[in-house]
């Protein structure tokens, strides 16, 4: 029973209990102690005085041995109830007043059969002793200043002792009434004090159990106790006060954190977690318990385990102001996310670290979206080949390793032959499935080393490095060729391509990797110009040609502004009539250094650069004037036709229709005057994109015909929504009157043909008079070739057009007589 | 025995001492005693000592204090040599002297004056009023008392007892103690 575990009662009591007891013990001990001493003095001092008193009263009996006296006085002692034995000596000899050697018992008092005179010695003095249970006092009786004789007394303190016993009794008899007494007023004491106490007590738990800081304590006295109430009262104020506040606070934290679109969670000291926001169950796809634990950790995913720890152990053991937490989740439902977030120690108010405070935030789309991004930055989005920007790269790398390797790096440009064609006529779903496959295909041609790109549209790459020599390349550009000519199965049809391949080798043919595709790009537009569906390696040559390309390029752009074109007329003649309908204007350039230079060199060269363009203007403006001037002199009828060569690029020109118009306006042509040929071939392949200029060139009035009619591979479900006027026979059928029976055949079917589609047909390089017959007989309409004339320049056109008229009305002439 | 027979007793024993001392008028000389009378007379001169001692002279304030308190024995001399012995001893820090008078000598300077029954004659001194230096006069005869003595050793009985007349004594101007007196027999 522990002093601090008894009640305030208990101590009270005891307290009160012991104080009582002790002080009346004290003093009743103290009391008794005195009394003892002093009752011992005082009979003393009364005994003494006794003795002293008979032994005075006795000297005379004594000195004269008058033993009745001295036994009269003894028996004054009677009215001493204590005195039980009184002796008279003497030690004189009365007959000789000598002293006696010892007392003789002169007479006695009192005494019993145990109780007799002793035998004594003559003190000096009066001698007092105080024994247990009696007194004895020796006084000698003086008489003339010597002692006569000793009177004992013997008292009983026997009354003493009783006294005493009593005065115990009632000491014990008083200290358990004081004990009660000292019990019932501790009780009450303790009760005034616990009680108050009690309740205080009651109202702290009270307000505890119910978490209420409204609840104050009553107050019963004004006293510490009551002070200790106030004092109560008072923190319980601010305590509510603070609780309200915290309460808001927590409130605000609460909003925050249900709304954010953070997962917010916090953790105590040991990294237990405490708290998780809903965001945080969205992101971990945990709920209720699992959430706090086992939390987060349980679904980092096992890639990133080690790493998250070990950062957790850095924030935990090490200190670190803050970790974060970049990772992959693993949830129980097997969704990946990515999360980004933030790890941080919790601070009180005292700078005392209280845990930690984590956000994080899902990123997965976000990572997606990046990764995404960093795909199609560097990956073909259709083909997942490797695009432009990821081949430059690897490119360079593999170049920059040559040094080290030693081993050669190979470049295959590859084109797919007629790939606008398949894209135009099945659409572009079918293009792309097209590429799809094409690019499956090369990946199989290739080894894991070598890198497959898709540059753009129809365009890709092959690098190769680590080869040995060319032969290795051709082998692999034959796969290459065999692969890719296959048929591909599209939506149920099988298409056939083929490709075109141009090859460049490192470090022989390039000191870098511009150049190195450059001059694969020059090896494929030579296996592209060679007829396709073939591969060409680099050489020099082409690179000589490529020089000399860019020269005539240059030299043409100067032309332009310098005005080295000129035109010739070739005239055609009704075959039926022999009437000239009309001309071709064809150009040509004259440049002083290179001397006469072709159209079909400068023409194609022109086109590839934008130079066509006011090239073609130029040509259209001056055949126009020529046939003005024509007109003007009336040399031809207005019923002729002016005719120009248009090429494709011409309609990149968006004012070009304009341009037309206007001209023909401005030198006051009709438009049925002007005839624009395009050629099939080209007229075929980009049918879609021109087949709306040349609706617009129709409603302007203007002709038109196709060139190199029966070359190219046009359907007739095309040609029937061409809106031309006029299809011209190639050369190439014409040159082949009257060996060919073949192509006199096709000859005399397309002009059948032509008629029946109400075309007319214009036959050229008609050179025979075979040629011409056959022509004729067939039913062509026009023909144009050197049998009529020559191309002619402006001054031969003059003279040949007055020439020709009177010719021909000569004939006429002729002919009607 | 009652007092009145010791006194007729005391008395005839007296005269006839008296008459023997009177007849003879011998100076003082020791009789031969038998024992018990030497006993007697031994315990009669220790009262004469003890007496000295319970009494206080009317002029003791005057005496010198140490001169020598004188016992005299008037004529006959009953003790022998053992009042000799009392100047042996003293009283009240003086010595004693022993003087024996008769009445050729005065018997002033004499604080107790023993007059022995066998005297025949009385000293007459007695019948004189106090002097000066006022005298205890002690006698064995029980008739002292009557005849102006102050304190008499009466035997009775084989006992010494004391006879003592107070209001002479007073009248004296002696101061007797009172255990004297409650030791004496007799107080007048």
């Amino acid at each position: 029973m522990k002093l601090q575990n008894l009640s305030i009662s208990s101590k009270m009591i005891m307290l009160s209990l012991a104080t009582s007891l002790i002080s009346l013990l004290a003093a009743l001990a103290a009391i008794a102690a005195y009394d003892q001493y002093s009752l011992r003095s005082v009979l003393e001092q009364e005994f003494g005085v006794l003795a002293n008193v008979v032994a005075n009263r006795s000297s005379a009996a004594v000195v004269f041995e008058d033993a009745a006296l001295a036994q009269s006085n003894l028996s004054s002692l009677q009215y001493r109830d204590s005195v039980v034995l009184g002796c008279i000596y003497r030690n004189i000899n009365a007959e000789t007043s000598e002293k006696t050697s010892t007392p003789v018992l002169l007479a006695n008092f009192g005494g019993n059969d145990h109780q007799h005179c002793p035998e004594v010695q003559t003190p000096k003095e009066q001698q007092i002793k105080i024994g247990g249970r009696s007194l004895e006092i020796l006084q000698p009786i003086d008489l003339d200043g010597s002692h006569v004789g000793v009177l004992y007394l013997k008292a009983s303190l026997e009354e003493n002792y009783t006294r005493l016993q009593h005065k115990l009794l009632m000491l014990v008899l008083v200290m358990f009434m004081a004990a009660a007494i000292a019990v019932i007023i501790g009780t009450v004491l303790s009760r005034h004090i616990s009680r108050p106490l009690l309740m205080l007590g009651k109202t702290a738990a009270l307000v505890a159990e119910h978490d209420n800081y409204a609840i104050r304590a009553d107050k019963f006295s004004n006293d510490e106790v009551g002070q200790v109430v106030d004092s109560f009262n008072h923190m319980l104020s601010v305590i509510q006060r603070e609780d309200a506040n915290l309460r808001e606070s927590e409130e605000k934290f609460r909003l925050i954190s249900e709304s954010s679109k953070v997962g917010i969670f916090q953790l105590d000291s040991q990294g237990n977690c405490l708290y998780a926001n809903e965001e945080m169950a969205i992101i971990t796809g945990l709920g209720g318990d699992q959430l706090l634990s086992p939390g987060l950790l349980s679904v980092i995913h096992p890639d990133d385990k080690r790493r998250i720890a070990d950062q957790f152990q850095l924030l935990f053991q090490s200190g670190a102001p803050h970790i974060n937490l970049d990772c992959s989740l693993l949830l129980a439902d097997s969704t990946v996310k990515w999360i980004t977030g933030h790890v941080a120690p919790l601070h009180d108010g005292k700078h005392q670290q209280q845990g930690f405070l984590g956000t994080v935030s899902d990123i997965t789309e976000l990572k997606q979206a990046y990764d995404q991004l960093e795909q199609m930055a560097f990956y073909d989005t259709l083909t997942g080949l490797a695009n432009r920007r990821l081949f430059r790269n690897r490119l360079e790398h593999m170049l920059s390793n040559i040094p080290r390797s030693g081993a050669g790096v190979a470049l295959i440009m590859i084109d797919l032959d007629h790939f606008k064609h398949v894209n135009d006529s099945m659409g572009h779903d079918s293009g792309d499935a097209l590429l799809t496959v094409i690019s499956e295909r090369l990946k199989h041609c290739v080894r894991f080393t070598d890198t497959v790109a898709r540059l753009g549209g129809d365009e890709f790459a092959v690098i190769l490095p680590n080869v040995p020599d060319t032969l290795t390349v051709s082998t692999i550009a034959e796969k290459i060729l065999l692969a890719l000519s296959k048929p591909v199965l599209l939506d149920d049809q099988e298409i056939a391509i083929s490709a075109s391949l141009g090859i460049s080798m490192a470090p022989e043919d390039c000191n870098g990797a511009e150049h190195l595709i450059k001059n694969a790009d020059l090896a494929l537009y030579k296996a592209k110009d060679e007829g396709r569906n073939n591969f060409k390696f680099f050489t020099t040559e082409m690179n000589r040609m490529l020089v000399e390309h860019l020269s005539l390029v240059q030299h043409l752009r100067q032309a332009i502004d310098q005005q080295e074109f000129y035109l010739q007329y070739q005239p055609q003649i009704d075959l039926i009539t022999g009437q000239l309908v009309g001309f071709e204007a064809l150009a040509r350039w004259q440049h002083r250094e290179r001397g006469s230079v072709s159209p079909a060199d400068f023409i194609p060269v022109a086109e590839e650069t934008d130079l066509i363009l006011p090239l073609g203007r130029w040509i259209l403006r001056t055949a126009c004037q020529q046939m003005r001037a024509l007109c003007d002199a009336r040399l031809v009828n207005n019923r002729a036709v002016m005719t120009v060569n248009l090429s494709i690029k011409q309609f990149e020109d968006l004012q070009l229709i304009k341009f037309i118009g206007d001209t023909l306006t401005e030198l006051g042509l009709h438009p049925s005057q002007l005839e624009l040929e395009l050629t099939e071939t080209v007229l075929m392949e980009n049918l879609e994109e021109t087949i709306d200029s040349l609706n617009n060139i129709k409603a302007l009035g203007v002709g038109l015909s196709i060139d190199d009619f029966g070359t190219g591979y046009s359907s007739l479900g095309y040609l029937k929504r061409l809106p031309v006027n006029v299809v011209k026979v190639d050369r190439s059928f014409v040159m082949d009157i009257p060996r060919d029976r073949d192509d006199m055949e096709i000859t005399a079917a397309v002009i059948a043909m032509a008629h029946k589609l109400r075309y007319r047909v214009v036959a050229e390089g008609i050179e025979t008079q075979e040629q011409f017959q056959f022509l004729r007989e067939s039913g062509c309409d026009y023909g144009q070739g050197y049998f009529f004339s020559p191309p002619l320049h402006p001054a031969e056109l003059v003279e040949y057009c007055r020439h020709y008229q009177h010719e021909l009305e000569a004939d006429l002439i002729r002919r009607n007589l | 025995m009652t007092w009145p027979a010791w006194r007729c007793f005391m008395r005839s024993v007296l005269t006839r001492g008296l008459i023997w001392l009177f007849c003879a008028g011998l100076p003082q000389v020791a009789l031969p005693a038998s024992d018990e009378l030497a006993r007697e007379y031994r315990i009669k001169a220790a009262y004469l000592y003890n007496l000295s001692k319970f009494i206080t002279w009317p002029d003791e304030g005057a005496q010198d204090k140490s001169a020598p308190v004188m016992i005299c024995v008037y004529g006959y001399n009953p003790f022998g040599q053992y009042l000799e012995k009392l100047q042996e001893r003293t009283v009240k820090g003086r010595p004693i002297a022993i003087r024996y008078v008769n009445d050729h000598q005065p018997i002033s300077g004499c604080q107790i004056l023993f007059i022995s029954q066998h005297n025949t004659t009385t000293p007459k001194a007695l019948t004189l009023s106090p002097s000066s230096s006022p005298v205890l006069t002690v006698s064995d005869d029980e008739d002292f008392l009557n005849h102006g003595g102050l304190v008499a050793l009466v035997t009775v009985n084989n006992n010494v007892q004391l006879d003592i007349n107070l209001s002479r004594a007073k009248q004296a101007g002696f101061i007797i103690s009172a255990n004297l007196l409650e030791v004496a027999r007799k107080i007048e």
